[in-house]
């Protein structure tokens, strides 16, 4: 195709916002991991030394690693709970709604779908009197049905998607040829919507790892998590350890994208097509 | 063994609605023999796949009953029935191998490593696909997915194949070549199958009885042949085969013959249909290679004139249309030797023999 | 009789249909109750644990229980009051009676919490005036369990210590109390008390819209230094609307550059859009104070650049606020947008410019309409994720930055004024909703055009 000189200034032009945009998206990110190398505590480069305290620090045996490492296995801890929970709840209503026949689908759809876009401080108010009320506060098990309820809609979507490219026939043939539907269901659905279950699943893990509004209402004091510590630590004074404990996470974060990225090319695979 | 031979599969007084204003099968009476391989023909809409898939139990009969082997299967769940099916799309599962495919009914059935391997490597054999086993679904051709999906309905040797539209995503000459392919198969087994499509040719290709459904009702159950050169109704002729319909009234009435006076007040005798009273309306049906030109059609009962309106080149034959009887045309096929001397606005005698034309409603 | 009386309805005869209906009912129930089955432990799960203590939460917007609870005598007494005039001296002896009794402490202070938002200075009044009649019983002899100043009053410690003592005894309840303060002859308090005891009231409502019930009973506006809800609301509205509008032109040119980039491109830019989304809240505003603040890397480098002599102040007000809300939302713009554009087949602008269009013509009268199913999802999505926005604005914005969450969250974590709270979520949700009730019509609008 032949291109006029306006229509390239315009690609270009184009090109170049885009670029910005995604510097704007990345610099950010990046920029500050060096600092948690800093051996002297500031934030500014050129950097005196290289060093590693920070994440000595973090990893210390003192009172303050001790605090990180607690504050990371509660958040892993709560993470998983929450996501197994909101996994297993959002699979099996996608799979009845994706049945077709369900009554009150759009009302119950809604109903399902509405922690989206309830604002999560009004939630978090809501609760923390429930919960107060059926003694949950300051319980694991009140955070993780919390963090599970965040995260139920994002399993209910991928879920969902993922049955809507799933070919209905399949299930036919599997009961045709004579397995009852458990076994269909097991050996034939399972498997192939399981990428869109996993990326669910992961999800809803973020959104506890992530949940800060939820915890701080809900959460007694002991009960700490990464973002609380990160939260107590912009808040108060920013040391070079919570720039530490920020990098860590955001290397965990792309590590979880890559996962994310293998799934689903494993999906494309599988499906043969698109 | 069957109660009876003829009666291994009975649709008795089937209904089927999906709501209270649409009734998609009507008052279906129909019987399949042992072995047979009968194929339900219609358009979209008639009805057939919600036969099947009643027969197949992935739908329930809203009333009626169907008998599977001398036993009602009414209400037993599709897993249940042992009945085979091979799906318009195929249904592969597209994470297993060929091999896994074909292992899935086997499984179900608890059968032993060892038996399952050799029922897979038979059945694939069958379908020339010895060297496949262990490929996905996604690596193979139309041609060859549909194949497997044909093992893996027949590897568990149920005693009843479903196939519904089978053929219909491959292209022109693989879907001839699977016809007989098929067609031989089920020489070969002996299995019943019960086979659903809407594409005439391969009804008359592969079918022992062909039942025509159109609007929820079968229209006609009959060999091939017949469902051709006898249609029992306007709408048989017109979906199987090419046909001249001519609007008409009767006339007269003979023993084996009656007269039909078309609009433009031509008469024209046809072959007689049972139960037929002079002054109804009614249909005639002319197939297009049943009419004749020229000397051949002077000296028969129905002879006409008429002048070509247009020639019509079709590679291996040559048509003519002609007005006739009205508002309507006649097509009639020629082969090119004959239709040499003819051009259009030629005048040409034309007629056909009694018995070749019917009068339907 | 196993077949039904159906019959053709082409034939003219008419079919059962009152048994046909019966019977499709019996047939498809057995698979819609197991479709039911599966959703319903969702289902509940979001009834009880979202659904219901929300609206629990909302009950508060109009709960009226602590004046009755605290002063359950006065309550009753003040039903005869007509409204003019000082109430009759029954009510004052209720009142006397309910402020004396030391086992209802805790309601007490409760029902001053409450009567204080209506009227400023009522808890002042309460507090005052049970030291009041304490020290008044211990002049009198009469041995009182508490401390003058009782705990829990403290926290509000204007008015705790009462000015004069009273020397000559006031014989009756009215003395009493106009006694310790001249307020109690005044009509607004008792009318304030009164409202107390409406089985729900409007105060906290009309609070977060800054109307208050004034002394003659009308719905008036507050006075101006004391508006501050609805410059919240407005600024909600307009932070969020300047987030979206900002996230869109930005985002657009992204999600345009990345569909004409070949596949492998694309997907490793996607990627890197990616990666802020899932980046922690914290962790990436984490990165925008350590960029902005006062002595931050920006800063750093606009000084040596010699931009600007001093440093600028880039963080804790509003820019600070903006930049970091656009980082967090823009991949949520994208994303929209750009899985629209990759549905759109190339046929489509082909076709336009075969057909002789000018590139600029063929981008905004078929390229443009074509994506903007994209656009509105991307701008309903980031619009209804900036009005709830709580965390950024609380890290990186000044005390004139916050938005109506960090509203909603003081009120119930300091001021313990659910019912304030709860008005305020009505609000912020109505704005929610009425927003995707615009999108919703505007979206059917243009698929109907």
């Amino acid at each position: 195709m032949t291109t006029t000189p306006l229509e390239r200034i315009a690609a270009s032009a184009v090109a170049s916002v885009a670029i910005m945009v995604l510097l704007f998206l990345i610099v950010p990110l990046v920029v500050a991991v060096p600092l948690s190398f800093n051996s002297e505590p500031y934030f500014s480069y050129p950097m005196p030394g290289f060093s590693l305290r920070w994440y000595g620090e973090l990893f210390g045996n003192d009172i303050k690693g001790l605090e990180w490492r607690n504050a990371f296995l509660n958040s892993v801890f709560i993470g998983i709970c929450a996501s197994i929970l909101a996994t297993v709840l959002g699979t099996s209503a996608s799979l009845g709604i994706a049945r077709g026949d369900l009554p009150f689908k759009q009302a119950l759809q809604a109903m399902m779908l509405s922690p989206l876009v309830i604002p999560v401080v009004v939630y978090a108010t809501g609760v923390v009197y429930f919960f107060a009320r059926i003694s949950l506060i300051g319980t694991y098990s009140g955070l993780i049905i919390a963090h599970a309820l965040l995260g139920t809609p994002y399993v209910l979507i991928t879920v969902t998607a993922s049955l809507s490219g799933f070919d209905r026939n399949l299930t036919k043939a599997g009961l045709s040829l004579g397995a009852p539907p458990w076994m269909v269901f097991r050996k034939i659905a399972l498997p192939l919507i399981a990428p869109g279950v996993a990326s669910g699943a992961l999800f809803a893990f973020v959104t506890s790892w992530d949940e800060i509004i939820v915890t701080l209402f809900l959460a007694y004091p002991d009960q700490q998590t990464v973002p609380r510590r990160l939260w107590a630590g912009v808040n108060e004074q920013l040391s070079p350890v919570v720039i530490a404990a920020s990098t860590i996470l955001f290397v965990i974060t792309l590590g979880l994208l890559v996962v994310v990225e293998v799934l689903r090319r494993r999906n494309i695979r599988l499906s043969g097509t698109i | 063994m069957p109660l009876n031979r003829n009666q291994f599969v009975r649709f008795v007084n089937v209904h089927k609605a999906y709501d209270v204003n649409t009734l998609v099968v009507k008052d279906l009476n129909l019987d399949v023999a042992n072995g047979e391989f009968l194929t339900l023909l219609g358009p979209s809409g008639s009805g057939k796949t919600t036969t099947l898939m009643m027969l197949a139990g992935f739908e329930e009969p809203t009333s009626g009953d169907i008998i599977l082997d001398g036993r009602s299967i009414n209400g037993i769940p599709a897993y249940k029935r042992g009945v085979g099916m091979v799906f318009q799309n195929y249904a592969l599962f597209p994470h297993m191998t060929v091999g896994e495919n074909l292992a899935f009914p086997l499984q179900a059935r608890g059968m032993s490593r060892a038996d399952q391997k050799t029922r897979i490597l038979q059945a694939l054999d069958m379908v020339k696909l010895s060297a496949f086993a262990d490929r996905r679904p996604a690596q193979l051709s139309g041609g060859q997915q549909q194949r497997v999906a044909l093992a893996r309905a027949l590897v568990f040797e149920p005693s009843l194949v479903l196939m519904d539209e089978p053929l219909g995503a491959l292209d022109k000459q693989l879907r001839d070549h699977m016809q007989l392919e098929i067609k031989h198969l089920h020489q070969r087994i002996g299995v019943t199958v019960v086979y659903v499509t809407h594409d005439q040719t391969e009804a008359l290709v592969m079918s022992d009885r062909v039942a025509v459904f159109n609007e929820g009702r079968i229209q006609q159950v009959a060999a091939p042949a017949e469902i051709y050169q006898n249609p029992q109704t306007d709408f048989v002729a017109q979906f199987i085969g090419e046909n001249n319909r001519l609007e008409g009234r009767v006339a007269e009435i003979s023993h084996n013959e009656s007269t039909i006076v078309l609009k433009d007040g031509t008469t024209v005798r046809s072959g007689s249909v049972a139960g037929t009273t002079s002054g109804e309306k009614r249909i005639l049906s002319v197939r297009p290679e049943a009419i004749l030109v020229g000397s051949d059609a002077a000296n028969l009962p129905n002879s006409f004139y008429g002048n070509v309106k247009e020639i019509v080149y079709l590679g291996d034959h040559v048509r003519l249309i002609i007005p006739f009887g009205g508002p309507e045309e006649l097509s009639i096929k020629l082969t090119h030797r004959r239709a040499a001397a003819i051009s259009v606005g030629d005048q040409v005698s034309f007629g056909w023999k009694p018995e070749e034309c019917r009068a339907l409603v | 009789m196993s077949t039904l009386d159906i019959v053709d309805d082409t034939t003219g005869v008419s079919l059962d249909r009152r048994a046909l209906r019966r019977s499709l009912h019996r047939v498809g129930r057995r698979q819609r109750l197991l479709s039911l089955s599966l959703v319903a432990p969702l289902g509940a799960f979001t009834l009880v644990f979202f659904v219901i203590p929300i609206l629990a939460f909302f009950v508060f917007s109009v709960a009226n229980t602590e004046v009755p609870r605290g002063l359950p005598l006065t309550t009753e007494a003040i039903k005869e009051w007509q409204g003019d005039g000082l109430p009759p001296e029954g009510v004052f002896e209720a009142l006397t009676s309910d402020l004396e009794n030391a086992e209802n402490r805790t309601a007490v202070i409760g029902a001053a919490r409450r009567l204080n938002y209506d009227v400023a200075g009522f808890h002042g009044l309460m507090t005052k005036t049970v030291s009041g009649l304490s020290r008044g019983a211990l002049e009198a002899g009469a041995p009182v369990e508490s401390s003058p100043a009782p705990d829990g009053f403290s926290i509000f410690g204007n008015d705790t210590t009462p000015t004069e003592s009273t020397t000559a005894k006031p014989q009756t309840p009215i003395e009493r109390l106009t006694g310790i303060d001249a307020r109690w002859s005044q009509e607004r308090y008792w009318k304030a008390i009164e409202r107390g005891t409406w089985p729900v009231t409007p105060l906290y409502l009309l609070t977060a819209l800054d109307l208050r019930i004034g002394d003659e009973g009308s719905i008036e506006r507050v006075s101006p230094d004391h508006r501050i809800y609805l410059t919240l609301i407005a600024r909600t509205f307009g932070v969020s609307a300047s987030v979206t509008l900002i996230a869109l032109i930005l985002g657009f040119p992204l999600a345009l550059f990345i569909k004409r980039q070949p596949a492998n491109r694309a997907s490793l830019i996607m990627f890197l859009v990616l990666v802020p989304l899932w980046t922690s809240i914290l962790v990436r505003t984490t990165a925008w104070l350590v960029l902005l603040q006062g002595e931050g890397l920006l800063n750093d480098l606009i000084v040596m650049l010699h931009l600007s002599e001093t440093r600028l102040p880039l963080i804790h007000n509003r820019l600070g606020v903006l930049v970091a809300m656009v980082h967090i939302c823009l991949p949520f713009m994208i994303l929209p947008i750009y899985s629209v554009m990759k549905g759109i087949p190339p046929s489509y602008t082909r076709a336009a410019a075969s057909l002789g269009a000018a590139p600029a013509r063929v981008f905004f009268k078929v390229y443009l309409p074509l994506v903007f199913p994209g656009l509105a999802a991307g701008v309903l999505l980031v619009f209804i994720m900036c009005l709830g926005f709580y965390v950024t604005p609380a890290l990186v914005g000044g005390p004139r930055d916050q938005m109506l969450s960090y509203f909603i969250a003081m009120a119930v974590n300091r001021d313990l004024n659910w019912g304030l709270a709860s008005a305020l979520s009505i609000i912020l949700i109505l704005i929610v909703a009425l927003t995707l009730l615009v999108f919703k019509r505007f979206a059917s609008a243009t698929l109907a055009r």
